[in-house]
């Protein structure tokens, strides 16, 4: 087999990493949403794991007035506001990536809760198609599609152009790397040997041993 | 049986006298031309567009009111507007209340074609830098700028003879009124379409095209009764697509008897662009000596030329469907064919339709139709498996009103003459449909998704191989497709692999035009907007 030397956008992986502004309280609820969801769509074993294409993703909030425990400045919140902090390892493109979710009756209905909870003021005018009151009250995520893609960007750091590649020849905003770049969730489920019974849709619930950490004052 | 275009609906009944008639309905003239203008003087652009207004003069839109006895009259015309025509006839502040009102439908719109050209292949050989001189007539001294915001206008004649739309050209020139500098409108571009030799709807390639247009609900002429007085075929199963995909319509409620129902069409609109529609307005170059030598390469027994052209469409040459005859084109002389009542498109890919033809049950592992097919992508009907395939199809099709340009190829006398395909690609959503169509099923491979069944294609369907892409990915240089006889479930082993795919289809001009209401044009005519 020669050495995988070009990748369609559909193969690639790129990055999503969210700072979107919250109502307060409301990161806490969109967090608890989320894991909500995720139970819930484990316990179908709807599996749209190939379709969504979702290597890993986090979910972090940060309350309202409160900095992360780090010695520097880095995520922040807006004054009245909590901060909901989102990054995932996806595959194919922006666009693709987001309809498989909006195009999801149970991800949609998470996703409008999100923009439900989110607080936009001094942002964007709610008359903006592209702003999450808009949305919700014209239809939704599923009959906003664009309008969502527009409002995702307007919160999104990483650069839906830019592939994670195992050898980086050029960059410019950041570098995202991959030891297996074209490795999709479709190709593991395909070619992994049985990995829809190691790993199945209807996922089992995992011991996960005690990780370590070191020990630092 | 009830046929299905009979059973009463909540859909609004289009208003076709405030519809540009080639939207609902295609008409099937012969000989068209396609002429691009540039706005030279507001005033006069406004007032050539009423003078083309129903009644205004011996040139006229064409609505979608039935003809009478339905004959169809010399000519039609439809007209067009791009989001930079609409920037230099409205005011700002209508152009503005109109955009924010009408987000849905009008985003993309107002990227145009050259803003949405990566994500529709439109790339390499196919990227609008290299747009518009290399086929048709650019009529400009200047070159094509590179956003493409000089081209304003679009106006389509369609005649039943030369002569016919020359003279409609003619009369079309003197609606266009002198300004201080010359005439209002300058025509940038123009391209005609002439049928082949091969016949009416018959390309370059040598496919009869346009076998499968999406089946209307809520037009008289698509009813038991309509049919029948046209002479067609009533047996049709496909699901119905409501006009709305096609016609922007305000929001009503699915069922008007409860509190709670849903609001369809999910778009929302201004009232300017009710009855209107939009469109990609597509030049689309075939390289025809490259499409005949990639079918006419030795395959080894049983590959024939004519087995590869159809499993790379999904149809045979003269429009049979793999999946009505794997294995040869219907024959008319051939009593075991049994033609009758076939029209080409009723047939599913996973679950027969009530009168398929043939003896293929389903297609799950597209054995008989490769999913890389060029009809299966561009229409998956009941593949359920197709990622955005949400409900058969319905939201995701086209009005294709399109035909050939440039003259007959002849393979004993290769030229570089330009050739191809010319015409109007229509939707109410041009994000939703047409841009979504080319972008994830048509430019894409791994659009089917769900099981491990989904597609095992050594290239996951790769690129459309009518089309090809020139993108110099390794997925995009090959088709492959499975023999008919291939095992229950095949293995990526038993696939027919072709290397070599070459770019056949190279995009050589685009447009995102609004096609307005009789209603609207009048407006953007009057330099008005009527009220929300």
């Amino acid at each position: 087999m020669d050495p995988i030397t070009s990748l369609t956008a559909r193969e690639q992986q790129h990055m999503l990493l969210l700072f979107m502004p919250m109502k307060k309280l409301g990161g806490a609820k969109a967090l608890q949403t989320v894991s909500d969801l995720q139970l819930k769509l484990t316990e179908k074993a709807k599996d749209n794991r190939a379709a969504t294409g979702v290597h890993f993703s986090m979910f972090y909030y940060l309350p309202s007035g409160t900095t992360p425990k780090l010695p520097v400045p880095s995520f922040q919140t807006a004054e009245g506001k909590d901060l909901l902090v989102v990054q995932a390892l996806y595959d194919a493109d922006f666009k693709p990536y987001i309809d498989s979710f909006v195009n999801d009756p149970d991800i949609a209905g998470g996703l409008n809760f999100i923009l439900e909870h989110m607080d936009e003021s001094g942002i964007v005018k709610d008359t903006d198609p592209t702003s999450a009151k808009y949305i919700i009250e014209n239809g939704k995520v599923e009959e906003n599609p664009n309008e969502f893609y527009c409002l995702l960007m307007r919160y999104n750091f990483a650069d839906p152009t830019i592939p994670a590649a195992a050898k980086i020849t050029s960059f410019n905003k950041y570098l995202l790397t991959h030891t297996f770049p074209g490795l999709t969730i479709e190709k593991i489920l395909d070619n992994y040997p049985n990995a829809r019974e190691l790993w199945p849709s209807k996922a089992p619930v995992i011991n996960f041993a005690e990780s370590k950490k070191p020990v630092c004052k | 049986m009830i046929n299905l275009n009979d059973i009463r609906n909540n859909y609004p009944t289009p208003k076709l006298d405030d519809i540009q008639g080639i939207i609902l309905r295609g008409y099937t003239f012969p000989y068209i031309r396609y002429i691009i203008f540039t706005i030279a003087d507001k005033n006069g652009a406004q007032a050539f567009l009423s003078n083309i207004l129903p009644g205004a003069s011996d040139i006229e839109v064409t609505s979608a009111k039935p003809w009478e006895l339905d004959k169809r009259p010399e000519y039609s015309l439809t007209v067009g507007l791009t989001y930079s025509g609409m920037r230099e006839l409205m005011q700002e502040e209508n152009r503005e209340e109109v955009e924010g009102r009408s987000s849905n439908v009008f985003s993309l719109f107002m990227e145009g074609a050259v803003g949405d050209a990566i994500a529709v292949g439109d790339v390499g050989a196919s990227a609008p830098k290299n747009w518009w001189k290399r086929s048709g007539e650019w009529k400009l001294n200047e070159n094509p700028s590179a956003n493409n915001n000089e081209l304003h206008i679009l106006v389509s004649i369609y005649a039943d003879s030369t002569a016919n739309r020359e003279d409609y050209h003619q009369k079309l020139l003197a609606q266009i009124p002198l300004s201080d500098n010359g005439l209002a409108l300058k025509e940038a571009y123009l391209q005609d379409s002439d049928p082949l030799k091969a016949g009416d709807d018959y390309i370059h390639f040598g496919y009869k095209d346009s076998l499968s247009q999406p089946r209307l609900s809520n037009v008289p002429w698509n009813t038991t009764q309509g049919r029948l007085l046209l002479g067609k075929s009533t047996v049709d199963d496909r699901p119905l697509v409501p006009p709305y995909h096609f016609v922007i319509t305000p929001k009503f409620k699915k069922d008007p008897s409860k509190t709670d129902s849903p609001m369809l069409p999910k778009y929302k609109a201004h009232p300017l662009l009710y009855n209107g529609s939009f469109a990609a307005f597509r030049v689309l170059h075939q390289d025809v000596k490259a499409f005949k030598d990639f079918i006419d390469k030795p395959r080894g027994e049983g590959i024939t030329p004519a087995l590869v052209a159809a499993k790379m469409c999904g149809r045979w040459y003269d429009g049979t469907p793999l999946m009505v005859s794997p294995d040869h084109p219907l024959q008319p002389e051939n009593p075991d064919d049994k033609l009758e009542g076939f029209d080409f498109t009723n047939f599913n890919y996973m679950s027969r339709t009530a009168h398929q033809r043939g003896d293929v049950q389903s297609d799950d592992f597209g054995q008989v139709c490769p999913y890389a097919a060029h009809i299966r992508r561009t229409n998956p009907r009941d593949d359920w498996k197709v990622q955005g395939n949400t409900n058969n199809a319905e939201e995701k099709r086209l009005m294709r009103r399109a035909g050939p340009y440039g003259p007959d190829y002849n393979p004993e006398k290769p030229d570089n003459i330009p050739r191809g395909l010319v015409g109007l690609f229509i939707c109410a959503n041009l994000s939703a449909q047409f841009s979504f169509i080319m972008e994830t099923w048509v430019t894409n491979g791994g659009f089917r998704n769900g099981d491990e069944n989904s597609d095992i294609s050594p290239n996951k369907s790769g690129v459309d191989p009518v089309f090809g892409i020139d993108d110099g990915m390794a997925n995009h240089e090959n088709f492959a497709f499975l023999p008919p006889a291939s095992p229950e479930k095949p293995k990526t082993e038993d696939y027919t692999i072709l290397d070599g795919l070459p770019q056949f289809i190279r995009t050589d001009g685009g447009l995102y035009v609004f096609l307005p209401g009789i209603e609207g044009l009048r407006h953007l005519a009057n330099g008005t907007i009527p009220k929300p």
